[in-house]
């Protein structure tokens, strides 16, 4: 069978700015799966997908002629998705508390080990750990959290972050000290919790 | 535990969170596409173009009365030209004073 030819992004974004539908409709397919990987790690509760992939991709189309080319279409695009991202993280003002009586059976568990012995988590608890990852970040400011989750879980380099969020390497050296330092209390709290 | 422990832990539960499976399916679902471009389109379109219809509209229809109107007035105006003599004789002012004395 023979290779798909490469999507012709300058080609689509042109017909586009002849205002074509049709390749509207070929550039959110094909950008979709880099936007709603964006979405899904960076997702605010009570927030659909759905709907903030298509916010993200009606901004894309309203800014559409300030793209001067400077850097690939699909960076310009994921800097929109991480930025929309952070906007609905920051209209989320409160923050739900974080406590061990919120956890499932399985999160509390995977909590207790990694806070009390030196074993990796097991494979088979990879999704609480996911969750209890998510629900911990949840409790810290939405940039401090952007930055954690993009350092820690997408293993980002600090020039990657600061290509798509815009921020300078201080401010997000800065920003990922005060998340961990946030961290770190968060831990120490939730032992003294425990031991009570 | 050491506080620095807790960075520790943090580091073990995020490597342990990166092994959970994502949601593979990363396509578009059925009719996004569809409806994405048309609220894009929708969205930057009628209000830009009725503006641009009807403010060259209006350039042109205003043109095309400005042109009309000098036709028609300029014979009227060539074939009687103003007296300003009979204006600065006929000065109700001047009348009215006139009259007073």
């Amino acid at each position: 069978m023979p290779d798909e030819p490469p999507f012709d992004v300058a080609g689509c974004l042109d017909r586009v700015r002849r205002r074509d539908q049709a390749a509207a409709r070929e550039l959110v397919d094909h950008l979709h799966p880099l936007v709603i990987r964006i979405v899904r790690s960076h997702l605010p509760r009570r927030v659909a997908e759905e709907d903030l992939a298509q916010d993200i991709f009606l901004k894309m189309f309203t800014r559409l002629e300030q793209y001067q080319g400077a850097v690939p279409f699909p960076h310009w695009v994921s800097r929109i998705a991480v930025t929309t991202c952070i906007d609905q993280l920051r209209a989320q003002k409160r923050r739900p508390e974080f406590r061990w009586a919120d956890l499932s059976e399985n999160e509390a568990e995977v909590l207790d080990a990694v806070m009390t012995n030196e074993k990796d988590v097991a494979a088979n608890d990879a999704m609480a750990a996911h969750e209890l990852v998510h629900k911990l970040l949840d409790q810290l400011k939405p940039d401090d959290r952007m930055v954690l989750q993009l350092l820690d879980m997408e293993q980002k380099t600090i020039a990657e972050i600061g290509e798509l969020t815009g921020w300078n390497t201080s401010l997000i050296k800065v920003r990922a000290f005060r998340a961990r330092r946030k961290l770190r209390s968060m831990f120490l709290e939730l032992q003294q919790k425990e031991r009570t | 535990m050491k506080p620095t422990d807790h960075d520790q832990s943090w580091a073990r539960l995020t490597a342990g969170a990166r092994r959970a499976p994502r949601g593979t399916d990363v396509a578009a679902p059925f009719g996004f596409s569809t409806r994405v471009a048309a609220l894009a389109f929708a969205a930057e379109g009628p209000m830009r173009s009725l503006l641009e219809r009807f403010s060259l509209r209006a350039v042109g229809v205003a043109s095309l009365l400005a042109v009309a109107s000098v036709v028609v007035s300029y014979p009227v105006l060539t074939a009687h030209p103003v007296d300003d003599e009979l204006i600065a004789l006929e000065d109700p002012v001047a009348m009215l004073l006139e009259d007073g004395e």
